[in-house]
């Protein structure tokens, strides 16, 4: 799959932490219904285009966006498949959990026969 | 594809087992026992690596020797017991809580395993359902 040597995975624990705060969780939000520069981003809300700058800066740095040069338009956008590496780590506790209650059910069923 | 799954609480697995709820207790807080089955089918866990302070604020931990050869140490933290129903551990070094619940059925004992791993920012409803907000948004992006 050509996407995932261009998809590093993302740092969850910096992830989750960003995600921590209501701000950056509406930016991410707004986002997700699309691109938009920070002085759009900045409209919706009672700050400073240096404050959503800031809270930019913090989605950038754990991965889940990117800001690209268009002219003088500097658009963010949302790292989608960053984002869904969110929740992925369910489904691997869900596939290492399954193996373990497998041989859970297996040992007292030996224990059982003895 | 994307699903929205992250409320903070998630359902990891639902297993009828045909036994009694006290079995079941004695395998997840004695170190012979986890040793059996800790592992699953990928790693081995030596039974002298096993050791549990069954106690709020107590440790239990084990190594975990993967076919390669390489060892892991892992370590919880036991952070409630109510013999035989349920226990609830953290794994520090994930910030993971684990739950797990036993309930006497009809026929045999239901056991549930419940996760959460979520920095202490997020450690309200409200957040959590910020977040799943979030995800919906996205899931609904990715549909367009």
């Amino acid at each position: 799959m050509p996407a995932a040597t261009t998809t590093p995975v993302v740092d969850l624990d910096a992830a989750f932490a960003a995600l921590g705060d209501p701000v950056r969780r509406a930016l991410v939000s707004r986002l997700a219904h699309g691109d938009a520069t920070v002085g759009e981003l900045a409209e919706p809300f009672d700050l400073t285009q240096q404050a959503i700058s800031h809270h930019i800066g913090v989605l950038r740095r754990c991965g889940l966006v990117e800001q690209r040069r268009e002219g003088t338009r500097r658009p963010c956008r949302l790292r989608t498949a960053q984002l869904a590496q969110l929740s992925t780590w369910i489904d691997e506790q869900r596939r290492a959990w399954h193996d373990r209650l497998d041989a859970l059910e297996q040992h007292l069923s030996d224990e059982a026969a003895r | 594809m994307m699903r929205a799954q992250l409320t903070g609480d998630e359902l990891i697995a639902r297993r009828r087992l045909a036994t009694e709820p006290e079995r079941i207790w004695t395998a997840f807080t004695t170190p012979a026992s986890i040793a059996a089955f800790w592992g699953g089918s990928h790693a081995r866990v030596p039974p002298e690596s096993v050791t549990v302070d069954l106690r709020p604020g107590g440790e239990f931990a084990l190594d975990t020797c993967a076919p390669t050869g390489a060892t892991r140490r892992l370590r919880f933290v036991y952070v409630s017991i109510t013999a035989p129903r349920e226990l609830v551990f953290d794994e520090p070094v994930t910030g993971l809580r684990t739950t797990v619940t036993i309930t006497r059925a009809a026929e045999g004992t239901d056991l549930t395993i419940h996760q959460r791993r979520l920095p202490p920012e997020l450690r309200t409803a409200q957040a959590a359902d910020g977040l799943t907000s979030i995800l919906d948004a996205l899931a609904a992006y990715l549909r367009h």
